[in-house]
């Protein structure tokens, strides 16, 4: 049975920080490195920008959700059933996209730290399973999860962060911009796939208690989280200069200059282990959205059924880089491609439009409310008149009157 | 639980185990050579290397420590020499721990160094800051020689270069940094330690035959576009270390109010180096400005290059000549490597990437059509302030 989903806001703002930074940072500077070159930085900075701006959307949201109604209710009640299973089936894709290439690039940090040749089904089912089995316990679980390993993790990841900024050569930013700003914004749409990582709080609209208010400091978790990402990736920049775009992983290439002095053994290794465990969190929280959003449009209310479901979100994750080569895919037809378009409409057209929406469902909840009130009220005089009646010719019959 | 649900649980664990142990490549600790170290030279058309690898055994004298060996391998390429210590001893040799890899002459004056060097970029395991050095000689020879103070050539050569950075003028050049340096970047040009071998003693133990001598690192070799374009020593070598590196220099200069009191010569270190370099570029004229702000004060024993932090003020007075002859003598290093870098034709200043980050394309524009313009078109100017 998958146990409790209910999750404080306080813990919401730590799972941003830990999942935010954790996966960006396993390819993401190089794939922007590529595109952009040394003003990536810059580019990621405008992205987050764009995220906050969502973010404040979905936080209003929230905020004004005092019927903890969840994100498919809200937009089934409000424009139509067919509508959110659209919208539910574009954030199953979207997520399912992010996680093969999380998975992928997953597999590529353990072959580079660990073992040189990883089999992909050795490495990914045991993954799965532990997925499977941490989803089951509960999403209250694995938040519990992460408030224990936070510290480790946070302090794992600036140490990375930290530690190589002494080798950094700020030199390699410069020129600033250039290109000019336009050079970077004609690029940016490539890139917007590996944001819109607060999207997920949606899928606890209805999970968060009734009793917390305080969603400003999800506001303040993501700012510590794209402070990280940017500070990453300007280190990025600044370790390799032009020689950024050959690499393949980020983190596992900054993370070698924690050590200056290369007698010293790799400490790097112990900080990459501990840091992975955000991806994992991350690739838990995904898998959970996902199945979500499946449920909702397949109408799932069982417990076996939200297994299946799991499961087959597993089973396409696994099965996906055995028949085409993910990286290239996502590449072409989400990154680069038509796909984006698409997810546009889950990351940047639905976040706007939701505390509208939400205002409407309470509206209409309301009404429902006095409806049912009103009802309850009639029935209630109905049953008050009716007893009344009895009661009076009760007393008649007692009486001995007809 | 059912028995049934058991049975599936020892089924599904068992697969997974089975997937696992039969999936990975599992090489064991004593399959693996573990390379800490390597030399490489090119003879008759092919790769050597020499590895110093950690030994599984323990050493006799003290138990429980690792010792090192030494292995070579020959191939037509260095992946084919490091096949070939696969093939010959059975071990597996692993890159992740090498800390330094010593390039002899056959390679750094004769090769594009792009194409050696392309392995240990490619390589995922092999770090980027690992130190890579230029070997005055036969590099085999260095990686399989001791040093009376630390027996691991790799580990004497490490400390010697990484190790003592703010103590000697010696640059840190690491594999990244030498290869960012020339890739895609308008000047072009990087820089390598020169590492020497002055043997003291031959040793002759049971076990092993090697020379016993120290290494030093008194010059640089420069690059341009991966090729070797010549070696930087003497005043030039401290004048790069001045404007380049985070590195500290002792100087020992005339003291005129020394006398009676006090020898004729000061010896001075550096408690803080502060530089500014900046470029400005006006039609043809290029003016190279660079601003060395030196704190100072008399060395006391124990004390070479940067002095330490937080020491109480010497009551030993510094006068104003030793300040001058000081900010003379800094001037004049700086003004040395500046002008060998012209008599080279190697921009290993970096005048011209400098140009390129303060004007951007407008430079490089600029420099397609004048490609000497770093060398003919620039007037230095030096200032140095020497404080104590």
């Amino acid at each position: 049975m998958i146990g409790d989903n209910n999750i404080k806001i306080k813990q919401l703002m730590l799972l941003i920080i830990l999942i935010i930074p954790g996966g960006k940072y396993l390819s993401l500077p190089i794939v922007m490195a590529r595109g952009i070159g040394r003003d990536s930085p810059y580019a990621c900075l405008i992205l987050f920008a764009i995220d906050l701006l969502m973010l404040l959307c979905i936080v209003w949201a929230l905020n004004l959700n005092t019927y903890r109604k969840s994100v498919y209710e809200i937009i089934s009640s409000t424009l139509s059933p067919i509508v959110a299973k659209i919208i539910m089936g574009i954030f199953a894709l979207f997520l399912l996209v992010r996680l093969s290439y999380l998975m992928v690039y997953s597999i590529d940090i353990f072959s580079s730290t660990f073992s040189i040749k990883t089999n992909w089904l050795a490495f990914i089912i045991p993954v799965a399973i532990a997925v499977i089995f941490m989803i089951s316990r509960g999403m209250t679980a694995v938040a519990r999860l992460a408030q224990i390993l936070f510290a480790f993790i946070i302090i794992a990841q600036l140490t990375m962060l930290i530690l190589s900024i002494p080798q950094t050569d700020i030199g390699n930013l410069q020129p600033v911009l250039d290109k000019g700003i336009g050079g970077v914004l004609r690029k940016l749409p490539d890139y917007t796939l590996w944001y819109g990582d607060c999207l997920i709080l949606l899928f606890f609209a209805d999970c968060i208690p009734k009793n917390e208010e305080k969603y400003g400091i999800l506001v303040a978790g993501f700012g510590i989280s794209a402070a990280i990402c940017i500070g990453l990736s300007v280190v990025y920049i600044g370790l390799f200069g032009s020689y950024a775009k050959y690499n393949n992983l980020a983190m596992s290439k900054v993370s070698q200059f924690i050590i200056q002095q290369t007698t010293l053994g790799r400490l790097d290794w112990l900080m990459l282990v501990i840091w992975s465990v955000s991806v994992l969190i991350k690739i838990v929280m995904f898998s959970f959205c996902c199945m979500r959003s499946i449920n909702h449009i397949l109408n799932i209310t069982t417990q076996i059924g939200k297994y299946i479901s799991l499961i087959a979100v597993m089973v396409i994750i696994v099965v996906l880089p055995l028949l085409t080569d993910v990286k290239q895919l996502v590449s072409d037809a989400f990154s680069t491609g038509w796909g984006k378009y698409v997810f546009w409409v889950c990351q940047y057209l639905l976040p706007p439009l939701l505390p509208l929406l939400v205002c409407r469902t309470n509206k209409r909840e309301q009404a429902d409310n006095n409806i049912i009130l009103n009802s309850k009220s009639k029935l209630k005089k109905l049953v008050d008149g009716d007893a009344q009646q009895q009661t009076n010719m009760a007393d008649s019959i007692m009486r001995g009157q007809p | 639980m059912s028995a049934l649900k058991r049975i599936g649980i020892i089924l599904i664990v068992g697969t997974v185990l089975a997937l696992i142990s039969s999936s990975f490549l599992v090489v064991p600790i004593s399959k693996r050579a573990i390379i800490v170290g390597m030399g490489i030279d090119y003879v008759d058309n092919q790769y050597v290397v020499m590895c110093e690898v950690l030994s599984a055994e323990s050493s006799s004298d003290t138990p429980g420590t690792s010792t090192t060996i030494v292995i070579s391998g020959v191939g037509e390429t260095i992946t084919d020499a490091l096949e070939d210590i696969h093939v010959k001893t059975g071990q597996l040799p692993s890159l992740g721990q090498c800390c330094v890899v010593l390039l002899g002459e056959s390679i750094y004056k004769y090769q594009q160094m792009n194409l050696p060097l392309s392995l240990f970029t490619h390589s995922v395991a092999f770090k980027d800051n690992t130190v890579i050095a230029c070997f005055d000689g036969n590099a085999c020879q260095a990686i399989s020689a001791t040093t009376a103070v630390t027996p691991s050539p790799s580990f004497a050569l490490s400390q010697l270069i990484q190790g003592s950075q703010q103590r000697t003028s010696i640059p840190k050049s690491t594999l990244i940094k030498f290869i960012s340096k020339q890739h895609d970047n308008p000047s072009m040009s990087g820089y390598l330690s020169v590492v020497t071998f002055t043997p003291d003693q031959q040793i002759n133990d049971d076990k092993t035959k090697h020379t016993q001598g120290y290494f030093d690192c008194k010059s640089i070799a420069v690059f341009t576009d991966y090729m070797y374009a010549g070696t930087v020593s003497g005043d030039e070598y401290h004048g790069f270390g001045l404007v380049t590196d985070k590195t500290f220099h002792s100087y020992i200069v005339n003291d005129e109010q020394g006398g009676s009191v006090f020898p004729p010569k000061a010896s001075v270190g550096i408690f803080t180096k502060r530089l500014n370099k900046d470029v400005e570029w006006q039609g043809q004229s290029i003016t190279f400005t660079i601003k060395c702000n030196l704190r100072i004060d008399r060395t006391n024993t124990d004390e070479t290059g940067k002095l330490f932090k937080f020491i109480n003020k010497s009551t030993l007075p510094i006068d104003n000549s030793v300040l001058v002859n000081t900010r003379d003598r800094v001037t004049e290093q700086i003004n040395k490597t500046y002008q060998f870098s012209q008599q080279l034709k190697c921009d290993y200043l970096e005048i011209s990437n400098m140009l390129y980050q303060k004007y951007g394309s407008e430079w490089l524009d600029y420099v397609i059509n004048h490609p000497n313009s770093v060398f003919e078109d620039v007037t230095l100017d030096v200032q140095v302030e020497v404080t104590r």
